[in-house]
């Protein structure tokens, strides 16, 4: 069987890696390099090799970082006495975007799975308990993903946090329904959580 | 494409492809299922709640060549309480793990399907996980053929009367002369008898034992050996509870 040549077949081999990206479309990208001049193909190669060499985690929160502390824990402006917790980078991103939390946040690493083998010890929990001692915090929002593990991760973190900071306000993310959403298609155990996390008005 | 119908409980779901997920389920009318999920992760998606570990649903399926499809599902019981405790929340995932892992896609056991449900109920109505967790697993090891011989020695088959040993490879229990030949664990009088105890007793009526909690955890480590010999499972989750063990 013709195969191509060994440089290529390395290029479809590490792009066939990547999430979400399957035999094909790693052709496609790998070809589509080809086709293109040298330099862009450098440039990609250098800015890839950069994200190991410019990022590293905040020495604070855990987000990504390209210096000591993230754009977030560098922030004076930033209410230091409330920490938002969230499982990924990704989620402290997303939270940014809506643009309403002006706290600091902590980036756990990860979720509570017995079934993937992450147990309190491969989170940054004692990382977090000694920030709630240190900056005094007020009030720590838990905002662990609507998932088992995520619930089962926030309810570890409330029995932790009562027992070495009982003066802290502990809260959760409200959990429901999405803006938009039809009652009519959202499913039972969505619904049943919206009802028990109702608010007054 | 045929279609079909099951009442299942979710065990596991691992990322597929985008917001994909392969899904694991155990099924009373054809025991071991495995479906993609399509959609879930994004928001108002009506599938997401079914495929949490531990949920209840009447689920409505594809029948594909590789993997089935989940296409629409109905939640008939959900367990809040599970995660609210994490010993619990790791017991009820031992259990999820070595259902899926013990188990054969196709082979329906309405019988293991029960004894599971009421497990996970006996878990979230707040009943010792160890208990639970060791009385699941040896009502699974019978079902497959392969329980613990308790009764008598494994060996020569005499009344166990003296102290008891217990001897993977025999297959259970052994008594005092047959272990000179070989190795063997000594098992308290008290977790042999709640071996015994566990066998008749139903989850939902586990409370009503009288149990030392180090008598629950020798009977579970017992049953871990047995499992870990005869069906050569290695469980993810065992590290969890080893993280929570005092």
């Amino acid at each position: 069987m013709l195969r191509y040549p060994a440089p290529l077949e390395r290029v479809i081999e590490e792009f066939e890696r990547l999430p979400g990206i399957g035999p094909k479309s790693a052709q496609r990208l790998a070809f589509f390099l080809l086709s293109r001049p040298r330099d862009q193909a450098q440039a990609l190669g250098e800015t890839v090799l950069l994200l190991h060499e410019g990022i590293q985690p905040c020495a604070e929160c855990g987000n990504y970082a390209a210096a000591r502390l993230c754009p977030v824990c560098a922030d004076d402006t930033r209410d230091k006495l409330v920490l938002c917790v969230v499982e990924t980078a990704t989620d402290l991103m997303a939270l940014e975007r809506a643009g309403e939390y002006r706290g600091l946040y902590h980036v756990l690493g990860g979720a509570l799975s017995p079934l993937a083998g992450v147990g309190p010890a491969e989170l940054r929990i004692g990382e977090l308990l000694e920030r709630v001692q240190r900056y005094g915090t007020e009030e720590v929002i838990l905002a662990t993903s609507p998932t088992v593990e995520g619930d089962a991760t926030a309810e570890f973190l409330r029995q932790r946090l009562s027992a070495t900071a009982p003066q802290v306000k502990i809260s959760r993310i409200a959990l429901g329904l999405p803006v938009g959403a039809d009652m009519d298609y959202a499913d039972q155990v969505t619904l049943a959580r919206a009802l028990r996390g109702r608010t007054p008005m | 494409m045929p279609t079909y119908t099951a009442t299942g409980l979710t065990l596991l779901a691992r990322k597929f492809k985008g917001s994909q997920r392969v899904v694991t389920f155990y099924t009373r009318e054809r025991g071991k299922v495995e479906a993609v999920a399509s959609g879930i992760g994004k928001p108002g998606s009506s599938l997401a709640g079914v495929v949490e570990p531990f949920a209840l649903s009447r689920l409505f399926l594809v029948q594909g060549r590789d993997l089935d499809r989940l296409t629409q599902a109905q939640a008939l019981e959900a367990f809040p309480q599970i995660p609210a405790s994490l010993e619990t929340y790791g017991y009820a995932s031992w259990i999820a793990e070595l259902t899926s892992g013990a188990t054969e896609p196709g082979q329906a056991s309405p019988d293991l399907f029960d004894f599971l449900l009421a497990s996970v109920r006996a878990l979230a109505a707040g009943e010792e996980g160890p208990l639970v967790a060791a009385a699941y697993a040896l009502a699974l090891l019978e079902l497959l053929g392969v329980a613990p011989v308790l009764e008598e020695c494994a060996v020569c088959r005499e009344a166990l009367a003296g102290p008891a040993f217990y001897q993977a490879a025999a297959g259970g229990l052994i008594c005092a002369e047959c272990r000179a030949t070989g190795g063997g664990i000594a098992v308290g009088g008290g977790a042999r008898g709640l071996l015994h105890g566990l066998r008749r007793v139903p989850p939902e009526r586990l409370r009503g034992l009288k149990v030392r909690p180090e008598e629950a955890r020798e009977a579970l480590e017992l049953v871990r050996r047995h499992l870990g010999y005869h069906l050569g499972l290695t469980l993810r989750s065992e590290e969890f509870l080893r993280q929570l063990s005092p």
